[in-house]
């Protein structure tokens, strides 16, 4: 009766996956406010260390190939405690995702549909993620395939778009770093390491998925870092489109600079590709987040993910409206809280926890399967 | 398993239709114009123009003005474009306003209580021309008609497009450049302002087409200088030329003396070139706690017209020409400056810009009071031109005439 269940991606599907989840929100939300209009170079720097990141995941990935983040919880801190940390995990992935499944409301809500309810909006974005994580994981792969042209070639011709329109002031981005380094690790640490470039734990639940696991080290950090290069390039086409007190000031920058595109005063108001790559990089980010939380339960309880798609999509789409009252509320949480209380520990601290404890018990178990070879 | 389909796909048509928005054409009309008076009793008396489409229709010559508007009184912006349903038929649609008429007195007074309204609301887009009107009433200038452009702000925008590259005479300011020179530290917001000459009430009659000459008629009137969000006074439209030249004027036709001989304006002789090609570099830099404002002019031009006898085809020639050209051009824009300095001491040329980006400690030292530091610095404008060539002719026949005389 129901479809078979398909859980395997390839490695072209992995990178892209990676570079729209990177680019998708970030590029058009604007991030590194805090460095001004040294925010490139704090993005670059960024992005060197989100690599480092990466690299790191695939290393506590590569003790236990095969094994998701849960299982190597389980398997490292024993089946109670894991577990626990475990279900701390599921919630973490459910609320981050119910976050950016309202960051994309909102923005429907403000530029395009005035006057529907932004949970009529929700909840149709959640039956798409819903339908597609139902069918399996090489279901968004494979549409993310299909898309990928035009989010890649959309943000390009953006950039293209605003300098043929005489929009660009590269003068904006002087003085270059005129106090000194401080602002740029204040955007660095911890937002710029934590959005976008932490979030990847979430690929700790898909990565063991591959269908070659071998190279998916290498693919994921070439992904990073191209990603990084478009997420520079996005900012570097804000800030020299808007200037730099605009960019600080704007909700959605590079929607406002597309506004500004007019080729041959034929190609204006091209705002509306923006909503697209928006769409399609929230649609990602969510299944990706939606997914891991997923995987989670799998473990915990032991059963089939599946017949619990549609009615914890719904419950995200509820809590997409709950958790704040206000878009000053949603923005001041994400800004002031999500990092240090919820991104820190969960992208960084309990990773680091238990490497040392992996590698002891990996170290163990080898000596045992030597033992009993001897 | 087919009913089960069959649920899904009626489920999936009533989710998917996103009818929720939708709008029919004939239900909205298209604002193209908006002007804003001092209220009587309340703050602004604001006037919207709104095409009638069915003017514009090719196949169907149906009659009846191309635009009409609409005056109330209100608050608030917002306000008034919401409620005014009270007497229009239609929903109006703000996305393509062209220009934005601000009476002067509402600018005496500060323009900042609407300039919000007008950036974070989402239809309206960073395109149309800010404009400051001296004479009548706002109101007045969306409805004068023009044969050319039926709707009287679409007439202004080109008008101010072409103004802009046949003379330079349009600084092009639109909302974002006006809030981030307001909110800039080293920059004071300029607008481009208008005046009505003639009588508004048969300029808005569709009969003053009719005639050859027009009964009223919009006029680019030089700039309105501000002193953060308050008009503090105005350039002439030689002024606003010159500001241009600071600003990276990028083609203009400039007319000066061939050489020094005569007193008055009315005896010189002149030359004219046309300028296709410019660019502006400012500096600015302390000497000795001295704030000195630099202004580089590097200029290309072509000679289109000369009263003068002397010969063309000589390189000395060019090089006089050149010289003069260049003279000219620092005096006008040295003195612009200059008068910018002593009557409003507001820099609105960005030279606090300047500095921000090439020595930014100086700049955080002094921005708090960087209009002070403007009206007392130095000003040193050069300008360097370069005369390409001279049009179809080489020898003017004026040179033939002179040397016929001297013989």
């Amino acid at each position: 009766m129901n479809p078979k269940l398909v859980e395997k991606l390839s490695l072209w599907q992995l990178a892209i996956l990676i570079f729209i989840f990177e680019v998708g929100s970030v590029a058009v939300v604007g991030v590194g406010q805090e460095a001004k209009q040294d925010a490139w170079i704090a993005i670059a720097l960024a992005t060197g260390i989100g690599i480092g990141l990466i690299a790191f995941y695939m290393f506590l990935l590569s003790k236990l190939p095969g094994k998701n983040l849960f299982e190597i919880l389980v398997f490292c801190l024993g089946k109670w405690v894991g577990k626990f940390i475990g279900a701390l995990y599921v919630l973490y992935f459910f609320y981050i995702a119910s976050r950016v499944l309202r960051d994309f409301c909102e923005l429907i809500i403000t530029v395009i549909f005035k006057r529907t309810p932004i949970e009529t909006i929700a909840i149709t974005m959640m039956l798409v993620i819903v339908y597609m994580l139902y069918l399996g994981l090489e279901v968004l792969g494979r549409t993310s395939e299909v898309f990928i042209p035009y989010v890649f070639s959309f943000i390009i011709f953006i950039g293209l778009g605003t300098l043929f329109s005489g929009e660009m002031e590269f003068k904006n981005l002087q003085p270059i770093l005129a106090d000194g380094i401080g602002p740029i690790a204040k955007a660095i640490f911890p937002q710029l390491l934590t959005f976008p470039f932490g979030e990847m734990i979430a690929f700790m639940m898909i990565i063991p998925y591959l269908t070659k696991f071998k190279k998916a080290g290498k693919v994921s950090i070439a992904a990073v870092a191209i990603s990084g290069l478009m997420i520079i390039y996005a900012s570097v086409i804000q800030i020299t489109t808007l200037g730099l007190n605009m960019w600080e000031r704007s909700s959605f920058p590079l929607l406002s600079a597309a506004r500004e595109i007019s080729l041959l005063a034929f190609i204006e108001r091209v705002d509306l590709i923006i909503v697209f790559i928006v769409m399609y990089g929230i649609i990602v980010k969510v299944s990706v987040f939606f997914y891991g939380g997923l995987k989670g339960i799998e473990v915990i309880i032991n059963k089939p993910y599946r017949t619990l798609v549609f009615p914890l999509g719904m419950v995200i789409s509820y809590f997409s409206i709950q958790i704040s009252d206000t878009f000053a509320e949603h923005i001041e949480e994400g800004i002031m809280v999500i990092p240090m209380f919820l991104h820190l520990p969960f992208q960084l601290f309990i990773p680091a926890l238990i490497t040392p404890i992996l590698i002891w018990k990996v170290k163990k178990q080898q000596r045992r399967t030597d033992n009993e070879s001897v | 398993m087919k009913r089960k389909c069959l649920l899904i796909l009626v489920m999936v048509a009533f989710v998917l239709t996103g009818c929720w928005d939708s709008v029919e054409l004939n239900d909205i009309a298209i604002v193209t114009g908006m002007a804003i008076d001092p209220g009587e009793d309340k703050k602004y008396r604001l006037t919207l123009e709104y095409m009638n489409p069915a003017n514009f229709s090719k196949t169907s010559s149906q009659q009846g003005a191309p635009v009409s508007t609409m005056v109330q009184e209100g608050n608030s912006i917002a306000d008034l474009a919401g409620k005014v349903n009270v007497g229009a038929s239609r929903q109006l649609v703000f996305s393509h306003t062209r220009v934005l008429f601000i009476n002067e007195k509402i600018a005496e007074e500060g323009i900042l209580g609407f300039l919000d309204g007008l950036e974070r609301s989402a239809p309206f887009r960073n395109d149309f021309n800010i404009l400051i009107t001296k004479s009548h009433k706002a109101e007045d200038y969306v409805k004068i008609n023009n044969p050319l452009e039926k709707v009287p702000s679409l007439k202004l925008q080109k008008q101010a497009k072409s103004f802009a590259e046949g003379w330079g005479g349009d600084p092009k300011v639109v909302l974002s450049d006006f809030i981030d020179a307001l909110i800039s530290k080293g920059r004071n917001p300029v607008t481009n302002t208008v005046v009505l000459k003639g009588d508004p009430e048969k300029g808005s009659k569709q009969e003053s087409n009719m005639s050859n000459g027009r009964e009223a008629l919009i006029l680019f009137d030089g700039l309105a200088v501000f002193d953060n969000e308050k008009l503090a006074g105005y350039l002439s439209l030689d002024d606003s030329r010159n500001y241009m030249w600071t600003q990276d004027l990028k083609q203009t036709t400039l007319t000066f003396p061939c050489h020094d001989h005569g007193d008055s304006a009315k005896e010189k002789q002149y030359v004219n070139v046309r300028v296709p090609n410019s660019r502006t570099k400012m500096e600015t830099y302390y000497r000795n706690e001295q704030p000195v404002l630099k202004v580089n002019i590097y200029t290309e031009a072509q000679i289109i017209e000369t009263q003068c006898s002397d010969d063309l085809t000589k390189i000395d020639t060019f090089k006089k020409l050149e010289k003069n050209a260049e003279k000219y051009i620092e005096e006008s824009v040295g003195r612009t400056i200059s008068k910018t300095q002593k009557e409003y001491g507001v820099d609105i040329f960005g030279f606090g810009e300047a500095l921000y980006r090439q020595d930014y400690k100086k700049f955080k030292d002094v921005e708090d009071d960087w209009n002070k530091e403007f009206a007392r610095a130095e000003v040193v404008v050069s300008a360097k031109v370069q005369i390409r060539r001279a049009g179809t002719k080489s020898k003017s026949f004026l040179t033939e005439l002179s040397d016929g005389m001297e013989e």
